[in-house]
């Protein structure tokens, strides 16, 4: 009837933006790229705004002008070094015209599952990884889910894609990494569990109401799950 | 040995009691220096701030390589594994058998005709999950040909798209049917590596060749056998990056580009399986 | 006079040339040079950090696929063999869905709405 085996999911939404680096790398990059703009050559105006137009006028009056050489002034701090309307010793600054229609509207980071912390949602935490956990009622422990392999299964993909379909519904597009399995779990009953995994990219899980699940990243599985369990599935996270 | 690299003045001899005479044990042979670094003309190297070439490599969190690390390496090593592989061995020269105690100092046998050798397939590892090495960039205008400025155009093209300097190209061949003789300038090329390079795959994937409308796909065939994917994008694409759309009057001239995007991958699979993962799209029939 | 083309040559020549556009070298004192290999070193260390924890994970993670697979040989071969495919025929391309994480959110976040064409 089925195989001495069972096939188990790590279904994962990969995340949607980028993390925000630590404070040491925001640091590093600020030293760095105020650096480049140091060493950075002249912007080439006389390329991008020809002699004479009114956009090359515009342009200029936007730009503040650094104070030129003159003969008769003793500067203290150094005599100046212009050419094409920038100082030489310290970094250029372009001024743009703040283009009001074409500015671009950028989304908050934060999202209103993040602020609900709706953890059956699928638009929380969306700088980190989520996978899905199941607490099955028959059982009462948060772990991944998990499906008996049929006797006549075709492979441990076929076996895992049913079971999430037969377990979430059909409205998931799912992408199944690689035929060979991730891990191996052991269980105390001896049957090994065979991960595939697998990530969602459109779609949402929409189980049966005996089936209580959530949609969790590492750190929040760690609290939720066993602990032999956990460390387990820990490198595969 | 290393005890002897205090080098003491000549005088300190004569406190001791013994003869002042300025002997000082050389240490020259004991510690590794570059003797042109004590030349007058020494200059620091160009990765040393206060050089005159220096330029910083990382000003900006590089989204591309955190996706990579992320989510792509792991998902690659999974892809690409194989269970009990072992070297699969390239076309090279072998020793002929039998190898007898006269044979040994035989010349090996040459490789069958029209064909070159290839390298060792090792077995896939997380020590060669492949990556993005650099991007080479070449461009040759047609049109350079005939007018000579153009090729100065197209080095300043390409200047603008990849953000680092370009080198000139000079024809090599002598092709009177096309005007070409050695030594014109015909156009120009750029290799990229590192935050350019990743910046200039996201424009690709995300702006460019979306909107392109002769680019469907990396076919099937694509590469060249060792894990380096070719692509060419036409001079109209080549509008289309933001760095030129906006001031599109100055440029009424574009050319033509070929792309090699090199990768440390073994095989061209493994290769354009990277590069679905980075965004471009790669079709599906795979003949090689 | 120039040739009004060759205005363009010579302003493209100019984006090209580092003459009067390069800016001073930098001068840097004992202590700025202090500072400049303090914060270099403290990046390479920040990085071989980061670095060495990637690849210890991916090493896990390579010899937890070894063992699965070693097991699932042993026990069944049938399914192993399906599930094992060897390099020749490997291609499995990413999907286009799988994006590039961006800085900023897309308006609709999460696209809810799939409908299954291929039940």
């Amino acid at each position: 009837m089925v195989k001495p085996l069972r096939v188990g999911l790590l279904l994962s939404r990969t995340p949607i933006i980028t993390p925000k680096p630590a404070p040491f790398l925001q640091a590093y990059y600020k030293y760095m790229s105020e650096l480049e703009k140091r060493l950075m050559w002249t912007f080439p105006s006389f390329f991008f705004f020809k002699k004479g137009t009114l956009t090359q006028r515009k342009f200029n009056e936007l730009q503040k002008g650094p104070i030129a050489r003159n003969k008769n002034i003793i500067f203290a701090q150094g005599e100046p070094d212009v050419h094409f309307n920038r100082d030489r010793r310290f970094k250029q600054e372009i001024i743009l015209e703040p283009d009001e229609q074409e500015k671009v509207r950028e989304q908050p980071t934060v999202t209103e599952a993040d602020t609900k912390n709706d953890i059956k949602s699928l638009e929380r935490k969306i700088e980190q990884t989520l996978y899905l956990l199941v607490n099955l009622k028959s059982e009462n422990k948060w772990k991944l889910p998990s499906f008996e392999v049929p006797d006549n299964a075709r492979s441990l993909h076929y076996a895992a894609d049913n079971g999430l379909r037969s377990l979430g519904g059909d409205s998931m597009n799912t992408w199944t990494v690689s035929y060979t399995p991730a891990a191996v779990l052991k269980s105390k009953d001896n049957v090994p569990e065979f991960l595939i995994k697998k990530h969602i990219l459109q779609g949402v899980f929409q189980p049966d109401a005996n089936v209580e699940f959530a949609w969790l990243c590492k750190n929040e599985i760690k609290e939720k799950v066993d602990e032999d369990y956990f460390k387990q599935i820990e490198v595969l996270l | 040995m290393r005890t002897h690299l205090v080098r003491n003045f000549s005088t300190s001899s004569a406190l001791l009691g013994r003869t002042g005479v300025s002997i000082v044990p050389p240490v020259h042979h004991l510690i590794r220096f570059k003797k042109s670094q004590l030349s007058d003309k020494a200059r620091p190297p160009k990765s040393w701030v206060t050089s005159a070439g220096f330029r910083p490599q990382i000003t900006r969190h590089d989204r591309l390589r955190q996706h990579y690390n992320d989510t792509l390496a792991s998902d690659l090593l999974l892809l690409n594994y194989t269970h009990n592989e072992t070297t699969v061995e390239g076309a090279r020269r072998k020793p002929r058998a039998p190898v007898t105690p006269y044979s040994v100092y035989q010349p090996s046998k040459p490789l069958p005709q029209h064909t070159q050798p290839t390298k060792d397939i090792k077995p896939r590892t997380s020590e060669n999950i492949p990556h993005l090495e650099r991007i080479s960039i070449n461009c040759f205008a047609k049109p350079a040909i005939e007018n000579r400025d153009l090729a100065i155009t197209a080095k300043v093209m390409l200047q603008h798209i990849t953000g680092m300097k370009p080198r000139d190209v000079f024809a090599k061949t002598n092709l009177p049917m096309f005007h070409l003789r050695p030594g014109m300038p015909v156009g120009a090329k750029v290799e990229i590596t590192g935050e350019a390079m990743s910046q200039f795959v996201s424009t690709l994937t995300e702006l460019v060749l979306p909107r392109s409308r002769t680019f469907r796909n990396i076919s099937g065939k694509c590469g060249d056998g060792n894990g380096n994917i070719g692509l060419k994008l036409t001079k109209h694409d080549i509008t289309l990056f933001p760095e030129l759309e906006n001031s599109l009057e100055l440029w009424p001239e574009t050319f033509d580009i070929d792309l090699i995007v090199h990768t440390s991958a073994q095989t061209d699979r493994e290769a354009r399986t990277l590069l679905s993962g980075l965004g471009f799209p790669v079709s599906s029939e795979i003949r090689k | 006079m120039i040739k009004p083309g060759a205005q363009r040559v010579v302003n493209m020549l100019g984006v090209l040339s580092a003459s009067r556009r390069q800016p001073r070298r930098l001068k840097l004192c004992r202590e700025d040079i202090i500072r400049h290999k303090t914060i270099k070193h403290a990046y390479q260390l920040f990085t071989k950090n980061e670095q060495a924890e990637q690849k210890q994970k991916l090493d896990q993670q390579y010899l937890r696929i070894k063992e699965a697979a070693d097991l699932l040989q042993e026990l069944d071969p049938e399914l192993f063999a399906a599930t094992n495919v060897p390099p020749e025929k490997k291609g499995r391309r990413f999907p286009l869905e799988l994006r590039v994480p961006t800085d900023t959110p897309p308006r609709t976040i999460w696209s809810s709405t799939f409908a299954n064409k291929l039940r």
